[in-house]
């Protein structure tokens, strides 16, 4: 499976930098601030697949709501290709947690509407729409109404429509939340076959240490708005389950969930 | 058990005849069409068993029964000698009827273009919101009918009153459905829509607007439903023609069955433009589940 490789040895710009960022909210009128992001500092290499891993309320949601230029930091830079980030784009597609699918527009509707946006004519938005429908197996329910397809198949609707759109970036918090293992499995697989297709650089909000396993070249924890840890994740693809359950990668967990929990404890 | 199903599209293994033909294309929309005319014939022959049984209990003068009302409806269709002669007013029951009719669906049609117009630009403009938020608020909760003598008295018994009632209720609700409604699509889809490239007028045009549709036809049934009385009263207080004019000179002439003839014309033709503007829902947000 063709994919871009982060090449450590190239002097390449960051796809993605956050630059001693810091974002704080005000406490309802109080006068009081919380620090959602804390002096924070990560580069993605473009292509590269970043897996996000931390507890709730740590900053990582927001961290991708910066990205996607959604809220602006209250101190550093966030910067795409080394440019600030300045309000949301196309460069930046946003696979959000809820269903975002438009109800009222059919499947190859939802799938080429970021292309419509942008002016692609009709002729060129069918091919792309015939193109995805088949990566994500959903041919026969081109002209169906999201309302009549089940959960996975709308989530798969999501990434393509997103993915139809060549983002540069592709920002997803917590896609896959809610859904069965089976389903969830089954949209790594697609999730990972439109991301070698298009080449984009991926930042992936996740609770779950497997799907960080499976998905991510690495693997970053936030807590408490900071990055406290880093991890290369080194097998090749595609990741199966029998490998994910392999020695190699139950260390890994280990090391992960062990950081989880120390950092926990000591900040307690 | 009978042999698996012929295709794809028919799903399920057929059993028997029955369910054959409820897999048939379009036999179930026939089937549920067909229960409701009957249910709803059925519903309406209760509603007439009981003004029949009432009309016997109260005798004719205070409630005609549901024929006698028909009779007066086919009799008094072109002219209605009373009117004639007392308010020396041609035309009848149906020239009447399309005044209201006519006068309904234009007040109606322009209060909503404008309360959709307003509403849909509040979310975009904050001053625009802090200036009319409070005027909607108080214009929702006056009850607009108890101000109708004081406008006729202040104003003249004139189109511009009868007509301004019904635009203002009908410009304060779609105004107020409109403006959540859109509100809400753009905190749903908003961000979504924008970090895919689209700009503010494609976002207006291919999400709020297709967003709000079932609202904004819900809040026009809302408004047309109210607006057939409004016009009524109005016409009954200040009225130079239509139905309210006939109902107020029959009233002084006790005549209780035009009054209800052309109050039960009023009813159905109310009943009717609900109707096609249910289908036309039905048609442009098939969307739905």
């Amino acid at each position: 499976m063709a994919r871009l490789a982060a090449d450590p040895n190239r002097r390449v710009p960051p796809a993605v930098e956050f630059r001693n960022v810091t974002k704080r909210f005000e406490i309802g009128g109080s006068g009081q601030a919380h620090v959602a992001v804390d002096h924070l500092n990560l580069s993605i290499q473009p292509g590269e697949f970043v897996c996000v891993l931390g507890p709730s309320g740590h900053g990582k949601s927001t961290m991708l709501n910066m990205l996607a230029g959604f809220t602006e930091p209250s101190e550093g830079y966030v910067l795409h290709e080394g440019n600030p980030v300045s309000g949301p784009g196309a460069e930046r597609g946003v696979v959000f947690q809820r269903d975002t699918v438009f109800p009222w527009k059919r499947v190859a509707d939802n799938i080429t509407f970021g292309l419509k946006a942008r002016g692609i004519r009709r002729t060129e938005r069918e091919k792309v729409a015939a193109h995805y429908l088949k990566l994500i197996d959903l041919e026969r329910f081109a002209r169906a109404w999201p309302h009549q397809l089940s959960g996975g198949m709308r989530r798969r609707v999501a990434i393509a429509s997103v993915l139809a759109n060549r983002p540069q970036v592709l920002l997803m918090d917590e896609p896959f939340t809610g859904l069965d293992y089976v389903r969830r499995d089954k949209l790594h697989r697609v999730l990972e076959q439109l991301w070698s297709e298009v080449g984009c650089t991926v930042f992936f909000i996740t609770h779950d240490v497997d799907e960080a396993l499976t998905l991510a070249d690495r693997i970053v924890i936030v807590m408490h708005g900071k990055v406290t840890f880093e991890m290369r994740v080194p097998f090749e693809r595609p990741r199966s389950t029998e490998l994910i359950a392999s020695k190699d990668a139950v260390d890994l967990r280990l090391t992960l969930l062990g950081h989880l929990s120390k950092a926990l404890t000591e900040a307690s | 058990m009978s042999a698996p199903a012929a295709s794809e599209s028919q799903g399920a293994v057929v059993f028997g005849k029955k369910r054959a033909r409820a897999l048939l294309p379009g036999a179930r929309p026939l089937a549920e069409l067909g229960a409701t005319i009957g249910f709803g014939a059925l519903g309406m022959a209760v509603v007439l068993l009981i003004w029949w049984a009432a009309a016997v209990r109260l005798g004719p003068l205070r409630l005609p029964d549901p024929w006698t009302v028909f009779v007066a409806i086919k009799a008094n269709w072109r002219s209605i000698p009373a009117m004639q002669y007392v308010a020396m007013q041609g035309g009848g029951v149906g020239d009447a009827l399309a005044f209201t009719v006519v006068s309904v669906l234009v007040t109606v049609a322009f209060g909503a273009a404008l309360g959709v117009l307003v509403g849909v630009a509040l979310p975009h403009v904050a001053i625009l919101r802090l200036v009319t938020t409070p005027a909607l608020a108080v214009l929702g909760s006056t009850p607009l009918l108890i101000l109708l003598p004081f406008l006729v008295q202040w104003f003249g018994p004139g189109r511009f009153v009868r007509s301004g009632i019904v635009v203002i209720f009908t410009f304060v609700v779609m105004a107020t459905v409109c403006f959540r409604s859109s509100a809400q699509a753009i905190g749903s889809y908003g961000l979504y829509a924008r970090s895919l490239g689209a700009k503010p007028a494609f976002e207006m045009w291919h999400v709020v607007i297709p967003a709000l549709v079932p609202d904004l036809i819900a809040g026009l049934r809302v408004s047309l439903s109210t607006a057939w009385g409004l016009e009524a009263v109005a016409e009954i207080v200040g009225g130079k023609s239509g139905i309210g004019r006939i109902i107020s000179t029959m009233a002084h002439l006790a005549n209780t069955t035009v009054i209800l003839a052309v109050v039960v014309c009023l009813c159905v033709t109310a009943v009717g433009v609900d109707g096609v503007l249910t289908f036309l829902v039905r048609r442009s947000v098939a969307w739905r589940d």
